[in-house]
């Protein structure tokens, strides 16, 4: 079992115990169905839940042997589970549990349980408990996916199920807050997901496998913008879940917002996987293990290690400050904690860093990479437990507002000092370990660089760092001393003490904490040291030696002096000495933070939160909705547009060919053939519009002159008078032009009569000229506001006259329809009841007669025409506006109107016949120019 | 004779059309209902005679049959490993909304006639995959174009026949295009065959270019890429909801395969590698891609933002026809299966809801996880797997495209950056899904405000579960959204046999690699 003669990994054929990865996946899974049958018998539920978080940490627990200690068969000996689901998803499922993973699972399972046990208390009051348990196994499910999985593929589906399933926990409350910060961790989990899975690809592409192996053989392939380019969108997507600096912002949202419990396990361990990624896609990936291929130019490869090494390492130091500072300043302790976590996750990139830089010596780095991991996930899991169990009871988070704690809860206060100080790295707690083989780990990474290239910056690193401890001290002491020692406010003097299910889970962590604290060895021996065989190093280095000797009576032993030398238990070794020096300086360091804080209100800044990346995140992911939607929606619509106009276009040539047809011919013709029919019957048009026009500015006159009189009998002033007169004349104008539009229909009637009758053309212009005086006379004589309705009954007795078309003869027509009408007028004038019902029906008629006269599609030269009629009543209206207030009386003779009219109208008609010529010589012109000359 | 006999493709074109009589029959002298429950026995035979030629042709068999009129005028039948595929979906799809419509056009007006028109598209569309020439090709295209009008204006309303009259005509300008390239093809080259390594006589031709794009732009109205997409966010939401899932999952492939037929079968793989316009193709792809997400940002009723997404959906199949890599070709043909699944549990869940609440509004949509469970279970899972996350079909497409973008960098045909441009377009885009299914998703389960930060907490037993009435459809409305679910988590998990059908097509067409 000691040394490197391994021959591969326990598979199913060797051993039954392969398809314990498979077995731990599946018993939250099942559990989580049971839930579901379960959801109405409650005591029942809690427990099918612990018992399945239970038996899976059995599971674990029994693959420590073949997996750190390894089998025996044939002679051979084998470590290392692996099973492999090929037949799913194209490059099947695949599961290998190493040292490493099999760790971070054995603690993840471990405070699961715990959570889950406290969690049957703390989620009694809330709603929705089913799903909680139901999503709280998934993601138990999913997690240790992550864990134990062989290649990065099968990876990434554990990842995403992970971000479904976790989402569901973290919106649990419903409020609003609660959804926004879950679309927030929704989507940059998202995010993540998509980088991952451009890393996967590439590696894929370029390698031909995403196997979680050392492939720098294969990587070399690969250009080395290309490596760079692979690892960088792996570490943003593990990076995103772990917290890092700049892609966190979905941690201080999203982990408050959850019930406890669960904050615990996303704070504790979900982020752990994040860190997991990381650690596998560099040090994993990239590890420098020379003998696989002699080849190997170690030059370049330790180099692009070396780099992600050295970046790693300040995405850690800027991690841990910034997560501190803004810790410093949170009052809510969740959210304190929620940053801290960031913190703490900057000081396990930063041993990623270290081993990464180190290369073959990096061995420290990882290593206190790994206890922290472990270290972190109990500590922080404590914390979130023992705050939840106070705002179980008091339903505050802000610690400026609690106080007073221990009195009535003071298991929960000792175990909360048990993870404070654990968290700040004082000896006797578990923190002490992991910082100080950190911090031997980052003095190594600059102690290389100042000799093998001069390079200052590393010592900022180990600065940052101590200034991160001493936060991290007296930010989590302030906490302790806020919510459980100083004054307590009244309303909490009553408190309840914590329910017997967080009593035990706080406790069995606090026991954890104390005894790693206690013991830091031991986890060094049982489980870190075996897994630093896989990562490279190099086995005589100073580190690894340190760290894990195999040279003591066969056995794996740690000799790294932490608390006290293990080979001897004493204190007094130079390492220890200097060690517990350095956990003195923490905490005084820590305390002189406090009290410098305390004193000038530093922990009070609220910083505006435009400097704060979250907002301007917020702010370009909406620019970049809008960005990709609207242009999008408008070129959409254009292309649309664009269709529709063409469409038309096309479907409306027919109709526009005949247009240009008449056109020519109106034109054209009468032109070249004399003034014809046509142009007879223009000119006849001529007369009989000259005649309306007369009519309806007689008309106009006479309605004005009469509402004049009105008002001057009324005695209204002169200005008023003109503002009524004003609104008055639009009234009149409508009259007016309903009069003449009725004139217009009795004409072209009878017109018609008399041609069914056979008149000739003139005799007909004849009679009609006579039928012009006849309808002025029956407009004038009377009162001005009846003649619309004695021109309506003209037009009714119309027909009757039309239908004795064959009895009269020329003179008599006009005549004979003269006296009808006056007797009809004479009649109705002394029926009183039967003159209003036909002004009545006669309204309603020109009503209906003027409707369906408009809907008739009049051709392109009649809506000319019409057009230019109105045109020329307009100007003829604006030219004599201005006399309408103080003139009534005097108008401009409208003969000179109507001539311009339709001298105009003939000018038109000249002009494009004009233009049709000279278009016709032109073509005439190039044809005969063009025309080959014989 | 071996089974399956050369005549089954006829048999299994035909039967769609002599049932339509059966089917007339039934519903205008017996009942509608059962007119109904017969046209989904029609497609459900029909189906299982499609999935009969499975073995034959996972063998390697190709199955022809021909009926000769006069020459040219051959109308062969053809199965190969890509006709089948579709023609597997197709009638999948078809029979499974054929038993959804037992239930959800139970109260509609003119219920024969969509029996009718969905059995002659049906027709129409096992036509397309199962042709061996471009002739009848081309004649089954125009036939479904023309018969599935009926079934997008089945509502008559004013939006329903504007939406079918532009679906129409651009369903014949499509056609004309496609008329004109098939003649053109046949003139050039003599022959009307689909063979497996392009026609010969095209490259020598100096309207190369010009019928490429008019094969493109004839088969891409059909398949609704950009620019000719306008007709589809008209037409698929105005039709009843069954019509909708089979317009989008299925007749809208019918253009896609159609694009895959001019690449490789028409014009082949070699020839386009070195032509400018496949990479135009590829930029067509791109931003049909990004343009049908973009615009499904905005949209406010359900079934309008699915048709966008279809847009976008057929960006992808178009991407990996054009990519000309093996593994694209294998994604792309993939995503053809994927997508069908997917769309059709979408629009039959979305005319769930329409026909249980009445609701097409997003907005309206909140809380209905709670009432109808089930439904909006299947919802949930087809989003996911639009946006692509494991172990669902929607992510081995996505991760199969993503590879065939790089390995055709890989393999020359565009640069490096090119690969990486389409890389970031693929992941961007599931961004993209995930921006507009994601709220929709979240809000049908979880109701916002529904308590506030710490007031109910002070009283621990206030407040049980909300006793909500559950308004799940019927069965048979139920069963086949479940059954397509399955498929799309079964295909996830285990997509061997459709990966298998496609790494042999492109094995056809490209020559070897997976």
């Amino acid at each position: 079992m000691i040394g490197h003669e391994v021959a591969g990994p326990i598979t199913i054929g060797i051993s039954p115990l392969a398809v314990l990865p498979v077995v731990a996946i599946i018993i939250p899974l099942l559990g989580a169905f049971l839930v579901i049958f379960l959801s109405k018998k409650e005591k029942f539920r809690n427990a099918v839940v612990v018992a399945t978080t239970a038996l899976t940490l059995l599971v674990i627990a029994l693959m420590y042997k073949p997996v750190i200690e390894g089998f025996h068969y044939h002679e051979h000996l084998y470590r290392y589970l692996e099973f492999n689901l090929s037949l799913f998803m194209d490059l099947g499922i695949n599961f290998r549990v190493d040292a490493i993973g099999l760790l971070i699972a054995l603690v993840t399972t471990f405070v699961w349980l715990l959570s889950c046990i406290y969690a049957t208390s703390y989620m009694s009051v809330e709603h929705a408990q089913n799903r909680f348990f139901f999503f709280i196994l998934l993601t138990l499910a999913a997690n240790l996916g992550i864990l134990l999985t062989k290649d990065f593929f099968s990876l990434f589906l554990f990842f995403e199920l992970m971000a479904i399933f976790s989402y569901v926990l973290v919106v649990h409350e419903e409020t609003k807050e609660a959804m926004e910060a879950g679309y927030l961790y929704l989507f940059m989990c998202i995010i993540a997901g998509l980088a991952l899975l451009g890393g996967i690809v590439l590696m894929y592409i370029f390698t031909g496998t995403t196997e979680i192996t050392p492939l720098s053989y294969l990587l070399k392939e690969m250009s080395t913008s290309l490596r760079y380019l692979m690892a960088t969108l792996m570490i943003t997507g593990f990076g995103i879940k772990a917290g890092v600096f700049f892609l966190h912002i979905w941690l201080p949202e999203a982990h408050p917002i959850a019930p406890t419990p669960a904050s615990a396990l996303l704070s504790g361990l979900m982020i752990k996987a994040g860190a997991y990624g990381i650690l596998r896609t560099v040090n994993t990936l990239f590890a420098p293990i020379g003998e696989i291929s002699p080849h190997l130019s170690e030059a370049t490869e330790s180099g692009i290690l070396a780099n992600l090494g050295y970046w790693l390492i300040w995405l850690g130091v800027i991690t841990m400050f910034f997560g501190v500072v803004n810790a410093l300043l949170s009052a809510n302790c969740k959210r304190m904690l929620a940053y801290h976590s960031v913190s703490q996750m900057g000081y396990i990139i930063l041993g990623l860093g270290c081993a990464a830089f180190l290369g073959k010596e990096g061995a420290m780095g990882l290593a206190g990479a790994v206890y922290h991991i472990i270290n972190h996930a109990l500590f922080k899991s404590a914390l979130f437990l023992s705050v939840g169990a106070v705002y179980f009871r008091t339903r505050e988070l802000d610690m400026y507002k609690l106080g007073g704690m221990w009195r009535n809860m003071p298991l929960v206060a000792v175990a909360c000092f048990i993870a404070v100080m654990g968290i700040s790295g004082v000896p006797l707690f578990n923190g002490f370990a992991s910082k100080t083989i950190l911090h031997h780990a980052i003095v190594e990474a600059y102690e290389h660089t100042l000799t093998h290239h001069p390079d200052i910056w590393l010592v900022a690193a180990e600065v940052f760092f101590c200034l991160t401890a001493f936060g991290t001290f007296c930010s989590n002491v302030k906490m302790w001393l806020f919510v459980f020692f100083w004054k307590q406010p009244e309303k909490f003097k009553h408190t309840k003490p914590a329910p017997l299910s967080m009593q035990i889970a706080l406790s069995a962590l606090s026991a954890a904490i104390l005894f790693i604290g206690l013991k830091p060895n031991w986890l060094v021996e049982k489980f870190i040291g075996p897994a630093l065989a896989d990562f490279g190093f190099n086995p005589s280095s100073h580190a690894y030696h340190l760290l894990y000797s195999t040279h003591i009576e066969k056995s794996i032993k740690s000799t790294i002096p932490l608390l006290y030398d293990p080979k001897t238990f004493s204190l007094l070794n130079s390492t220890v000495i200097h060690n517990l020096l350095a956990g003195g300086l923490v905490v005084l360091g820590g305390g002189m933070t406090f009290i410098l804080g305390y004193r000038f209100g530093w922990f009070h800044v609220k910083p505006s939160e435009r400097i704060s990346i979250k907002y301007w995140y917020i702010l370009i992911a909406k620019g970049f909705a809008v960005a990709i939607s609207r242009p999008s929606e408008v070129i959409s619509r254009s292309v649309d547009d664009f269709y529709y106009l063409v469409a038309h276009e096309f479907l409306a040539i027919p109709f526009k060919l005949s247009h240009l047809r008449r056109k020519i011919k109106n034109n054209l013709i009468p032109f070249v053939f004399g003034l014809s029919e046509e142009a007879q019957i223009s000119l006849w048009q001529e007369e009989l519009a000259n005649f309306l026009e007369k009519e309806r500015r007689d008309t106009l006159r006479r309605l004005m002159r009469h509402y004049h009189i009105e008002l001057l009998k009324q005695g209204v002033p002169a200005d008023e008078r003109w503002k009524k007169l004003q609104k008055e004349r639009e009234e009149a104008h409508e009259e007016a032009q309903k009069i003449v539009e009725v004139e217009e229909k009795i004409i072209q009637e009878t017109e018609k009569a008399m041609v069914r009758a056979g008149m000739a053309r003139a005799r007909r212009r004849e009679r009609l000229l006579d039928l012009f005086k006849l309808l002025s006379e029956i407009r004038k004589n009377g009162d001005a506001r009846y003649a619309l309705q004695r021109l309506n009954i003209v037009s009714q007795v119309l027909p009757e006259i039309s239908a004795e078309k064959g009895k009269l003869v020329g003179k008599d027509v006009v005549i004979v329809f003269a006296q009808r009408i006056k007797e009809k007028i004479e009649v109705l004038t002394k029926e009183r009841e039967l003159w209003e019902k036909l002004l009545d029906r006669a309204m309603e008629e020109i009503s209906q007669a003027e409707i369906s006269y408009r809907r008739i599609e009049k051709g392109l030269l009649e809506k000319t025409a019409g057009w230019l009629r109105k045109m020329m009543r307009i100007a003829a209206e604006i030219l004599t506006e201005e006399r309408v207030p103080w003139e009534v009386e005097r108008y401009v003779s409208q003969k000179e109107v109507a001539e311009a009219r339709t001298a105009i109208r003939r000018y038109t008609r000249d002009m494009s016949l004009n233009l049709l010529v000279i278009i016709l010589l032109i073509v005439l012109t190039v044809i005969l120019t063009l025309l080959p000359a014989r | 004779m071996s089974y399956p006999p050369g005549v089954l493709p006829f048999i299994i074109i035909i039967l769609p059309f002599l049932g339509l009589f059966i089917v007339w029959f039934i519903g205008i002298k017996i009942s509608e209902r059962l007119g109904n429950i017969a046209t989904a026995v029609i497609t459900g035979v029909t189906f299982f005679l499609v999935c009969s030629l499975y073995p034959a042709i996972a063998k390697g068999k190709i199955i022809n049959w021909s009926i000769r009129f006069a020459l040219p005028i051959t109308v062969s039948f053809r199965v190969d490993a890509l006709g089948f595929f579709l023609g597997f979906i197709s009638s999948l799809l078809w029979f499974l909304a054929s038993v959804y419509a037992i239930e959800y056009m139970k109260h509609e007006h003119a219920q024969t006639r969509y029996n009718i028109f969905s059995l002659l598209s049906f027709c129409g569309m096992m036509g397309i995959v199962f042709t061996g020439n471009l002739l009848s090709l081309y004649i089954f295209f125009e036939l479904m174009a023309i018969l599935s009008y009926m079934l997008v204006i089945h509502e008559e309303t004013s939006e329903a026949m504007r939406a079918g009259l532009k679906y129409l005509f651009m369903g014949i300008v499509g056609g004309l295009l496609l008329l004109f390239a098939i003649l053109a093809t046949y003139v050039i080259t003599g022959t009307l065959t689909l063979k497996a390594t392009g026609l010969a006589g095209l490259k020598e031709s100096s309207y190369f270019t010009f019928i490429f794009w008019a094969f493109i732009i004839g088969f891409g109205v059909k398949a609704g890429i950009f620019p000719v997409h306008v007709w589809l966010p008209d037409a698929h939401p105005v039709a009843p909801s069954p019509a909708s899932a089979l317009l989008s999952g299925v007749m809208i492939k019918a253009g896609a395969y159609g694009v895959i037929r001019t690449i490789y079968a028409i014009y082949g793989a070699s020839l386009l590698a070195s032509v400018l316009s496949s990479k135009l193709v590829i930029v067509i792809a791109i931003i049909t891609m990004i343009l049908g997400s973009g615009v499904a940002l905005l949209q406010k009723e359900i079934k309008r933002l699915l048709a966008y997404s279809s847009i976008a959906q057929i960006g992808y199949v178009v991407l990996g026809a054009s990519m000309l890599s093996s593994i694209g070709l294998t994604g792309g043909i993939f995503h053809i299966l994927s997508h069908a699944l997917t769309k059709g549990t979408l629009f039959l869940c979305a005319g769930a809801f329409i026909h249980q609440t009445g609701k097409r509004e997003i907005a309206e949509l909140k809380g209905i996880g709670h009432r109808m469970p089930i439904t909006m279970i299947c919802f949930t899972i087809a989003a996911c797997s639009m946006v692509g996350f494991p172990p669902l079909s929607g992510f081995i497409s996505k991760w199969l495209l993503a590879q065939g973008a790089l390995q055709a960098a890989e393999n020359g045909i565009f640069s490096l950056s090119w690969g990486f441009v389409i890389l970031s377009a693929l992941l961007f885009s599931s961004l993209l899904n995930a921006m507009y299914y994601g709220p929709i998703v979240i809000r049908a389960w979880f109701k916002e405000d529904l308590h506030s930060s710490h007031s109910s907490h002070s009283n621990p037993h206030h407040h049980k579960e909300e006793k909500v009435e559950k308004k799940d459809p019927t069965w048979e409305m139920l069963i086949p959204v479940i059954i397509l679910s399955l498929f799309i988590l079964a295909f996830g998990l285990y997509p061997q046999h459709p990966l298998f059908l496609a790494r042999k097509v492109t094995q056809i067409y490209l020559g070897g690699g997976s």
